[in-house]
């Protein structure tokens, strides 16, 4: 097994706890996305409009929409026409209900403490070479928004549906990203693997769902047993559908936990590119959240670093240079928390709260996620650097 | 899979009708707005929105509504969704929209809640009191 330099000293503690998922892990970083890479390398020797064509067809209406198109992407459809025999649509709606019940506090996790995790692995060298989160971070944030949206949605995973066309969307952006970086000059694969591999898929999966309810359950939000599952049940057919490779597919919450664990162990620490995305990402919140007021912009960063740095800690937001609380006795965590008691027990007490307030977080999540008037669709780019896409709509 | 399809039809009373048909969602909710935009100038005095015949709402459509939802609230004009099938019914509940919006078993309900003939019995027989 090839192991990338960077990765040598994690893997070493990594195999210390569990040698298995440590390999799987570090094989899966010399791996991108096998299926759709070869779709990505038959398209770069096709004229552009044609090749996209069919996958455009092909992501609306599957693989019999494109009868003229090669076999391996008729294929790659094809296999993706039905889900897999463990995915159960009933099992779906249960999370998807908490998730919109407590819309707010998830996209505050997510924005002040998944996506800054996701991207402080070897993840932020892709990002950072080819500009395309720090020139869009709020497209990105709000992208995501509507991603978890759609798949959250009762159906939204079913074939025709919004979340399960993102999903595939979102797999191909990588794979013709992963396909730029590989044959870029600025790619050191023996050093830092493969763009975009499928360990760093896996590892973004898991921190969207299993990761998410724990960030959330430091916020106040507590969810039953069967919220939990559901929604790690949502997010591991997304995984499916986005690429996640079998060794690789955590089913359970437990699972997810344990391979973020053996994955955080494996990543080197947080290098510039890390700390750059992280810091990116907090400074454009107040831009998703619609503060364009200087002033106002700053406030909520300032705010934004403290609920970052009490998620993650003191010792990763300080590796992330991130500036130190300014809370010294009740700490911004705690402050949430209390808010949300209260909140809970006045919708507890006063139902027609409790109705307003479900309304209000659906709005919200609706303002801060992407639309384009132009239809679903996703950036698949042209170029390795985002400032020299000029033409970057998908079709 | 239904094609999506809109009809609008301005009625006597100064009420709109709207029916629509198919997927409401990231492909056909941006027609579906820049449709019915010129219908509410001047805003009409209700909206009855016929979704008996959708499949499926996305947060693109559900993104229309409640701008819809929006301008007429603001024109204290009352928007009811007719024929609410359970998979529609569904993502209005886990959304938190059903309560923005009044419900109606049919066109006649529907327009007897816009024009705000009958209390509470009328809205509870007309296929459900969500407003």
């Amino acid at each position: 097994m090839i192991i990338p330099t960077e990765y040598q000293a994690g893997y070493a503690k990594a195999r210390e706890i569990d040698p298995i998922v440590a390999d799987h892990y570090m094989r899966h970083t010399m791996i991108g996305d096998p299926a759709c890479d070869a779709v990505i390398d038959l398209l770069n020797t096709l004229p552009r409009e044609k090749g996209y064509g069919w996958i455009e067809r092909g992501i609306e209406d599957g693989p019999d929409a494109i009868p003229d198109a090669p076999e391996l992407i008729r294929d790659f459809f094809a296999d993706l026409e039905k889900p897999p025999a463990w995915f159960d649509h009933e099992a779906t709606y249960a999370g998807g209900s908490a998730f919109f019940r407590n819309g707010e506090m998830f996209i505050l996790a997510v924005t002040g403490a998944i996506m800054v995790e996701g991207f402080s692995t070897m993840m932020s060298k892709s990002f950072s070479i080819t500009g395309r989160m720090v020139d869009g971070a709020v497209k990105r944030l709000q992208q995501n928004t509507r991603h978890i949206i759609e798949i959250m949605l009762p159906g939204g995973l079913d074939r025709q549906s919004d979340g399960w066309k993102l999903s595939l969307r979102t797999r191909l952006v990588h794979a013709r990203v992963r396909n730029l970086l590989k044959h870029s000059d600025e790619w050191d694969t023996p050093a830092w693997g493969t763009p975009l591999s499928a360990a760093h898929i896996s590892l973004a999966v898991c921190a969207f769902s299993a990761l998410l309810l724990k960030r959330v359950g430091q916020l106040g939000v507590h969810l039953t047993t069967e919220e939990r599952e559901s929604f790690v049940h949502v997010w591991r057919y997304s995984g499916y559908l986005m690429g996640v490779q079998p060794d690789l597919d955590a089913a359970t919450e437990a699972d997810a936990m344990h391979l973020l664990a053996i994955g955080a162990t494996c990543e080197p620490p947080p290098g510039m590119e890390s700390i750059m995305l992280a810091n990116a990402m907090i400074n454009s919140s107040p831009l998703m959240v619609g503060l364009n007021e200087p002033a106002e912009r700053q406030k909520w960063a300032r705010w934004m670093h403290e609920v970052s740095r009490s998620l993650m800690g003191d010792e990763f937001a300080d590796q992330l240079k991130y500036p130190p609380s300014r809370y010294r006795f009740i700490s911004i965590l705690t402050r949430i928390r209390w808010s949300n008691q209260i909140d809970q027990i006045l919708r507890t007490m006063f139902p027609f709260i409790e109705r307003k307030r479900h309304t209000h977080q659906f709005r919200r999540l609706l303002d801060i996620s992407y639309y384009s008037d132009k239809g679903l669709r996703y950036t698949v780019p042209h170029h390795v650097h985002s400032e020299k896409d000029t033409q970057n709509e998908f079709r | 899979m239904a094609t999506f399809t809109s009809d609008f039809v301005s009625r006597t009373d100064g009420t709109l009708l709207v029916k629509i048909t198919g997927r409401l969602d990231g492909n056909s909710a941006p027609t579906f707005g820049r449709e019915l935009a010129p219908h509410l100038h001047p805003v009409p005095a209700g909206v009855l929105l016929d979704v008996s015949k959708i499949e499926f709402i996305s947060s693109a459509g559900l993104r229309e509504l409640m701008t819809l939802a929006r301008t007429l609230t603001k024109h204290k004009a009352k928007a009811v969704l007719i024929g609410v099938s359970p998979a529609v019914n569904e993502v209005l509940e886990i959304s938190g929209m059903n309560s923005i919006f009044l419900h109606a078993a049919n066109e006649d309900a529907a327009q007897r809640l816009v024009s705000g003939k009958g209390g509470f019995f009328a809205k509870l027989f007309a296929g459900g009191a969500k407003a």
